[in-house]
């Protein structure tokens, strides 16, 4: 019983893998990340600034051109963290 | 009158047979609950394919993993739905298989919350190029909604782990049982970072959908679990009558209350009885009603096996009563065939005995075969025999003493015995698990369709 119960959850686990391989295979495999926005894929994606924790040299309350109006609310943006592709936020700002 | 409906007025009236009338088999509303739960699941994953966007190295491999993972939050919302008391479910699916349902979809979402949460932080840390911990701790930090997401993760973690069978016999079943209330305080929590974070929801529509079955599980659960109760035991203000012995460690509590036709109970249903008195009043267990034996009164009969029940043999007349119900789809609407073989096992002789009074049949379509371990433990013996000899039932009562080495009484051939025509009846199945497990072998070997046994069980 117990045998049975362990190897109905692996089954169901490699099918959820197998599942979700396949979704994200479906997917195309290029672009570039801050474009993708709105997806939690990007949401750390600060990558070309320097060094962890850097500090935010952007002029308070105001985003970079690319960004929707808006930007973020102050209390939401984390220090050091590139926070654009938080497309709920933005959506929900803007 | 008695409070279970069916009762008097069916009692000699042969009656149409649902599934019968039409010849057309009914839908089963189990397939047609799991084809819209199926449904929703392919729609979030939709949802997600829509949504997402490129898939670029490693971490983005693993955040889209993560995402999908996330989609979890759907399987949470079910899973409060599905224990919500919701009376189509409970009256047509049963009670215990919604159970087994949220226990099985439960396991599954604690691995998929695990996932989420790995893949997640693993993948923005590989994207990131940081050290996995620090950086882990920062996100949840500085994200919105992901402290409160964090904590209401660990919450359902925890109970997922009081859940497991393992840990399950080793706590105390208040600890299990408040535990998992706290889920409705962690899917709280988690449920901000959901649209603040995930990439599916920046459509309203998609916002929207996900705001309706989440309100749609809150109103649910407030409705029926706290609402619905509250009114009933306000209106009904049930109270012990007596507290009789009917067999060495098994009792009948009667229950006086005030417009108990309201409730109206069908046959073989059962309702979570919480006793207000010490020791039992954090605990509602299910027990099916025996009968209805007078106006304003139920009847539970309970076979002593654990705390709650062996304190129930002590209850005070005057106690007073708290029952959520009437639940149960063991049910004379389970019914495909004209021949009924009801068979008990123990104190499983509860629901059975008041569709043993109530089925419509004609003379000769109800037999009873009824188990037990000793004479002294066929309880309400009396009042069945009474009932077989005013319907012209069949009333089969076995003996089976334990640690003998005779054969079954639940062989195919040992239930051939008692009934000619097997195969062509519905078979009413309750009792412990182990003769539930052994009778549904030897109803299958003697030719009885699944889907002609009926049986509830309340060991999940």
């Amino acid at each position: 019983m117990k045998n049975r119960s362990v190897r109905r959850i692996v089954i169901t686990t490699l099918t959820t893998v197998l599942i979700t391989a396949g979704l994200l295979a479906s997917k195309p495999h290029t672009g570039s990340g801050p474009e993708r926005g709105g997806t939690t894929n990007g949401r750390t994606g600060m990558d070309e600034r320097p060094g962890d924790g850097a500090p935010d040299e952007r002029p308070e309350g105001g985003m970079p051109d690319e960004r929707p109006e808006g930007g973020m609310p102050d209390g939401q943006r984390p220090e050091g963290f590139d926070v654009r592709p938080l497309g709920a936020v933005h959506e929900r700002t803007a | 009158m008695a409070a279970i409906h069916g009762g008097a007025g069916a009692r000699s009236r042969p009656g149409p047979v649902p599934g019968q009338r039409s010849g057309v088999p009914l839908p089963e509303p189990a397939v047609l609950v799991q084809v819209v739960l199926w449904t929703g699941l392919i729609g979030v994953l939709a949802l997600w394919w829509f949504t997402a966007h490129p898939v670029i190295g490693v971490a983005g491999w693993m955040i889209g993993a993560g995402d999908i993972f996330g989609m979890v939050g759907y399987t949470c919302a079910l899973l409060v739905l599905l224990m919500a008391r919701i009376p189509y479910l409970e009256h047509t699916i049963g009670s215990d298989r919604v159970a087994r349902w949220h226990a099985k979809a439960g396991r599954y979402t604690i691995i998929l919350l695990v996932f989420h949460v790995v893949f997640e932080y693993w993948g923005s840390a590989l994207e990131r190029q940081a050290p996995i911990l620090s950086f882990s701790w920062q996100m949840t930090m500085i994200f919105p909604y992901l402290l409160p997401a964090a904590i209401g993760g660990l919450l359902l973690f925890a109970v997922g782990v009081v859940s497991a069978s393992v840990v399950r016999r080793r706590v105390l079943y208040e600890v299990w049982y408040f535990l998992h209330l706290t889920t409705y305080v962690a899917l709280f929590l988690t449920f901000g970072h959901q649209l603040a974070l995930g990439a599916s929801f920046t459509g309203t529509f998609a916002r929207t959908c996900w705001f309706a079955l989440y309100l749609s599980a809150a109103c649910a659960v407030l409705y029926y679990r706290v609402f619905t109760p509250v009114r009933r035991n306000l209106r009904h203000r049930l109270r012990v009558e007596s507290v009789t012995t009917e067999a060495p460690g098994t009792y009948s509590v009667l229950v006086r209350g005030s417009r108990l036709d309201e409730l109206a109970p069908r046959p073989g249903q059962f309702f979570r009885w919480r006793f207000l008195t010490k020791g039992l009043r954090l605990s509602a267990n299910p027990y099916s009603l025996s009968g209805a034996p007078g106006p304003g009164l139920l009847r539970i009969t309970i076979k002593q096996s654990g705390d709650h029940s062996a304190r129930v043999a002590h209850l005070r007349p005057g106690t007073r009563v708290w029952a959520e119900g009437p639940y149960g789809a063991l049910t004379a609407a389970r019914r495909r065939r004209g021949k009924v073989l009801l068979l008990a096992g123990g104190v499983g002789i509860t629901p059975l005995r008041t569709l043993f009074e109530t089925l419509p049949a004609a003379p000769g379509d109800l037999t009873m075969v009824y188990l037990a371990r000793s004479e002294s433990d066929l309880v309400l013996r009396a009042e069945l025999e009474a009932v077989a000899a005013s319907r012209g039932g069949t009333l089969r009562c076995v003996v089976d003493p334990p640690g003998e080495n005779r054969p079954s009484p639940l062989t195919a051939a040992a239930l051939r015995a008692h009934v000619d025509d097997l195969a062509v009846h519905d078979v009413y199945l309750c009792g412990p698990p182990g003769m539930m497990a052994a009778a549904w072998d030897g109803l299958r070997t003697a030719g009885v369709p699944a889907r002609h046994i009926h049986h509830e069980s309340f060991a999940l």
